[in-house]
């Protein structure tokens, strides 16, 4: 990489100085960053974290800034960060080579923590570098004099591009840069990313449809090593299930207080289980290890993650609360307990083992189930073959545009042609069409397009031929809610000597029986009762093995892993019908007996095959089948079949999925062989049908939640203060809202954006398509089966898991179908 | 008049009672139709915040009470509290939408104030009441051995008839679920708690004893959902 052609003394070659000073040298990617930042680019830097990513996009526009001389009075650098917990190191960072070359500049932050005295001053002036989150800068957004205060800015860094792109949380960032844009025209964008499949389009989501991006990459000098534990026995490892202590001797072997290590889990009660079941057969490690996760309040998960930077905590049982954040130096070990889910998850949590530029990171997993023994061998194949998945930004979110609109309203206001113009520069919003414009113009100046339905309605309005909001209090209110994170609903939980435990779903309280016990933040608690919207609990007394069990879909596995765990399944069953198992991953090894049991009892499909199995039993007839595409696609693909199926000949189903594949289940005969061809996967009517297949009524009801949210329907303010933010007259849950909009004003484009969030979020359309064209294709291979194969077995115990037994009883149950199956051989 | 296919009646303390799946009780002994918690001008209350919600609820529950109080051919109709939502709720067109739905309505409408109309119980509000034909009630009112009032009782005495709590139940059914307003006879405190009318108003969950006896008002139906069989 040639170095940038600057002058001796140029502020660039001081800073190599400073590098130099500290015994570092500039890596070829920040050079080339620097590079073309002077050139005028802007773009992407893909680059693993700790490597250096923060001052390859900081120092080019600092050089820039230091050479231009003059004393800068406002803002030049703004850093976007998702996570206000961060702002603190990247501040500091920052300020390093500044303080080092003495220069005249002035970095702070601006994030919901900061105190109102910096925020006031903040208001009469911005600092030259400022660290914020989008949300933050939204608010800076709605203040009168945006434009003058943002004409001076030269450079936008946003980080973890990554994690902001595929949310509405990223849309939003593209149209506050979009206008950006407007209020300084020279200003350049660089984000910074983990290695993701799409890196084309995460850069022009950036930059936006006027510009060329740059993309930098970063050799990759940190290869990720996946390791293992895997089970003493086989035999003995349950088929199914997901939460893993069968393996917490194995795991209890492998930690030690002494090595720093975050231990993964895929849920929160799994961590609270783990966390639980650890301090319990440890209790000489009491303090050295702790429980993080994001329903814990935030001082707690503060003082822990201060205590692990500090190493004063070994052991730090976590979820993805801990994925981004604070830079662990201490961290040793990272554990993964469960799925990995995907590829670039999996490199991600590895990550977050100590840096040490050219040092591997490792990762061990741990498997909960048989078949994830497959999962692990094929998450290991991907990240070789650097098969990570693509992040998807959002298409056209009318709700996050609806915010937007008020924002620049509230921010100086704006004229109906100027802002379309501006919007569609945004990515996510290059084809939406001016019908869509301003019905959300609409929405957001006279409620909604049928006249007189929404009277006296005035949010935003025009004032002397400009876009406005006169109105005080709805500027208030609009500010209070800026953002798109949309939380489950909660309640605090303290004790009742008044110490805050964090927060808990409404659901899992609104089931507590006065006296009950239950663990929760790593503690036994008994529930006291609710008071003014406070869920009080004293400490515990009892066991119990209660957790709680925490809203929101289980995440599916990625198509990257699944096309690897068809391999993988592949590859075993070929050293099961060679006897050849050399070469084959130790997982896979283990696996072998699985897959011997497998084609035993059925038959292990290969590569370009569908298995089909058809099973009867007391319960019905059942399809089975293992398209290995994720749970999500699985339950489309089963309620899509169910519909056609039943057009065909009338009967009714019961579904049921996992990763791995879905049942169908039907309580009399049904002649599945007969009906089963190539046309039953066609994705003609795709939508319609997927439309048709599923309650899409309770389900956009549910998904109307975040849009009702995001438009300014409903009122959230800052997450503790929502009561008091939203005031006593202003209840009204968003299903409510969605069943006053279908009854009153059906046409509501919001309503619509709810059902195709629906299709996306729950059956991942896109993957669906491509799923459905892949098992046409295929060849079909229907087995009849007498006992339920290793493959069938976590379905059908999902099934009987879902009805009214107890989980003993489905525990026991399995343990005894598997005991017969291991007797045949 | 046959109780309608729909309606339940229930003997309670000695008192017929009919629930309506309109979300109200007539009163066939006194011909007087109770509803509670209508949160007129809700909506209003919303939009004013810059939440773009249509006047339709207010509308439709205007038209639902008087169909109601005609079907049962009510001399009165009793709202028991909350009538309005709040001060905001007033402004814009619920004055006129009241007023012409006033005209229509063939019979007496009166009030049992709750925490939700001190706006208009005290000064220029009682203006509005008296434009709108509300005889304005005590916040207690016993009555031929029955005790009307907004909040449920703190003390257990004779039985109250109330509303404020907006009691729902969740009935599952295979793979859904769906909240339903329901009418709560509630042992404890000799309360017989009545659905929020408003159908712009989340209906709270509530925890029954033993002996209570729970009706859910579904479309056109009025469903007996818990209770003691004895209870009816």
């Amino acid at each position: 990489m040639s170095k940038t052609q600057t002058k001796p003394g140029s502020t660039l070659d001081r800073l190599r100085g400073w590098f130099a000073d500290r015994g570092w040298r500039p890596h070829g990617f920040q050079e080339e960053s620097w590079a073309l930042h002077a050139a005028g680019k802007s773009g992407l830097i893909l680059v693993p974290t700790g490597s250096g990513k923060t001052y390859a996009a900081f120092l080019g526009p600092l050089a820039e800034l230091a050479d231009a001389g003059a004393n800068p009075s406002g803002l030049s650098i703004l850093y976007i960060s998702p996570l206000r917990a961060l702002s603190r190191d990247i501040e500091q960072a920052l300020r390093a080579p500044i303080e080092a070359l003495g220069l005249p500049l002035t970095v702070e932050s601006r994030t919901g923590d900061t105190s109102s005295t910096i925020r006031s001053r903040q208001r009469r002036s911005l600092p030259n570098v400022l660290v914020t989150t989008p949300e933050s800068l939204c608010l800076l957004l709605t203040q009168e004099g945006a434009s003058k205060r943002f004409s001076d800015l030269q450079a936008v860094i946003v980080d973890e591009w990554h994690e902001l792109l595929s949310s509405k949380r990223g849309t939003q960032v593209e149209l506050a840069l979009a206008r950006l844009r407007r209020f300084a025209p020279g200003v350049r964008s660089w984000a910074l990313s983990a290695t993701i499949a799409n890196a084309p389009e995460a850069a022009a989501t950036l930059v936006g449809t006027d510009a060329e991006p740059a993309i930098v990459r970063a050799p990759i000098d940190r290869p990720v090593i996946v390791e293992s534990l895997r089970p003493a026995n086989i035999r003995r490892f349950p088929w199914a299930g997901h939460m893993g202590l069968s393996m917490l001797d194995e795991v209890l072997a492998y930690l030690d207080p002494s090595k720093p290590t975050l231990l993964f889990t895929n849920t929160r009660s799994q961590a609270e289980k783990w966390f639980h079941a650890i301090a319990i057969k440890r209790p000489q490690w009491e303090g050295r290890i702790a429980l993080h996760h994001g329903s814990i309040d935030r001082e707690e998960r503060e003082r822990v993650e201060l205590g692990v930077k500090a190493g004063d905590i070994g052991i730090v049982v976590c979820t993805s609360s801990l994925d981004l954040g604070v830079d662990f130096a201490p961290v040793e070990r990272v554990v993964q307990i469960g799925s990995p889910k995907g590829v670039a998850r999996i490199m991600q949590r590895a990550g977050r083992a100590r840096h040490r530029p050219g040092e591997s990171c490792e990762i061990t997993c741990v498997p909960t189930n048989a078949l994830e023994l497959l999962e692990i061998a094929a998450v290991r194949e991907a990240i070789d073959a650097g098969a990570v998945e693509p992040r998807d930004p959002v298409n056209q979110p009318l709700d996050v545009l609806a915010q937007h609109m008020v924002t620049v309203a509230l921010g100086g206001g704006f004229l109906a042609d100027e802002l379309f113009d501006e919007v569609r520069t945004a990515w996510s919003f290059r084809d939406l069409s001016r019908e869509s414009f301003d019905w959300t113009l609409l929405l957001v100046t006279q409620g909604g397009t049928i006249l007189n339905a929404y009277e006296r309605f005035h949010k935003v309005e025009l004032v002397d031929g400009v876009y406005r909001v006169p109105n005080k209090r709805v500027a208030q209110l609009h500010r209070l809610n800026v953002g798109t994170i949309t939380g489950p609903s909660t309640i605090e939980m303290r004790f009742v000597q008044g110490r805050s435990l964090g927060h808990i779903e409404d659901s899992f309280v609104g089931r507590l029986r006065e006296g009950q016990h239950f663990t929760f933040a790593g503690q036994v608690l008994r529930f006291v009762g609710v008071q003014a919207d406070v869920a009080l609990v004293r400490r515990g007394t009892k066991r119990t093995n209660l957790t709680p069990i925490w809203g929101g879909t289980r995440l599916p596995i990625s198509e990257s892993l699944s096309r690897a765990v068809r391999k993988s399944l592949e590859d075993s069953a070929h050293a099961v019908e060679t006897g050849e198992a050399d070469g084959l991953p130790i997982e896979l090894e283990a696996f072998l007996p699985v897959v011997a049991a497998q084609s035993r009892r059925s038959v292990v499909p290969a590569a370009d095959e569908v298995l089909f199995e058809l099973f009867s039993s007391r319960d019905g007839y059942r399809l089975l089948a293992y398209p290995f595409e994720g749970r999500l696609v699985h339950s489309g693909i089963a309620a899509l079949l169910s519909l056609r199926f039943g057009r065909i000949t009338p009967a009714t189903f019961t579904t049921t999925f996992n990763d791995y594949g879905f049942e169908l289940l039907c309580p009399e005969p049904f002649p599945f062989v007969e009906h089963l061809t190539p046309e039953l996967f066609s994705r003609e009517n795709l939508v319609e049908d997927a439309l048709e297949s599923v309650n899409t009524a309770e389900l956009a009801r549910l998904q109307f939640r975040e849009v009702a949210r995001v438009s300014g329907l409903v009122f959230q303010g800052y997450p503790g203060s929502r009561n008091r933010a939203a005031g006593k007259h202003l209840q009204a849950s968003s299903g409510l809202i969605y069943d006053v909009l279908c009854e009153f004003d059906p046409e509501n484009l919001l309503l619509g954006q709810a059902r195709r969030e629906v299709l996306e979020n729950q059956f991942e359309q896109g993957r669906l398509a491509a799923a459905l064209d892949r098992i046409a294709s295929s060849r079909f291979r229907i087995v009849e089966i007498e006992k339920p194969s290793p493959l069938a077995l976590p379905l059908i115990i999902e099934r009987i898991g879902s009805q009214t037994m107890s989980s003993e009883d489905v525990e026991s149950r399995l343990a005894r179908m598997q005991a017969e199956m291991q007797a045949e051989v | 008049m046959s109780v309608a296919i729909g309606d339940i009646s229930v003997t309670l303390a000695g008192h017929e009672l009919r629930l309506m799946p309109e979300r109200a009780v007539y009163w066939p002994a006194k011909r007087w139709l109770l509803v509670a918690d209508t949160h007129w001008g809700k909506c209003q209350t919303f939009r004013d915040a810059g939440s773009a919600l249509p006047v339709g609820p207010l509308l439709a529950d205007l038209d639902r009470l008087r169909a109601a109080a005609m079907r049962v051919e009510a001399e009165r109709v009793v709202v028991l509290g909350d009538l309005v939502h709040g001060r905001s709720s007033l402004a814009g067109c619920i004055d006129g939408l009241v007023q012409q739905w006033r005209a229509t309505l063939p019979c007496e409408l009166a009030l049992v104030p709750g925490n939700h109309d001190r706006v208009v119980t005290r000064h220029r509000g009682l203006e509005l009441l008296t434009r709108w034909g509300i005889e304005l009630l005590p916040p207690r009112l016993d009555i031929d051995g029955l005790r009307l009032s907004h909040e449920p009782p703190i003390i257990a005495s004779e039985l109250t008839i109330c509303g404020h709590v907006h009691p729902a139940v969740r009935m599952q059914g295979r793979g859904e679920s769906m909240k339903l307003p329901c009418f709560w006879h509630d042992t404890e405190y000799n309360s017989f708690v009545l659905p929020a009318f408003s159908s712009f108003v989340d209906g709270a969950r509530v925890r029954i004893s033993p002996g209570d006896s729970q009706w859910a008002t579904a479309g056109s139906r009025v469903v007996r959902v818990a209770g003691p069989s004895e209870a009816v």
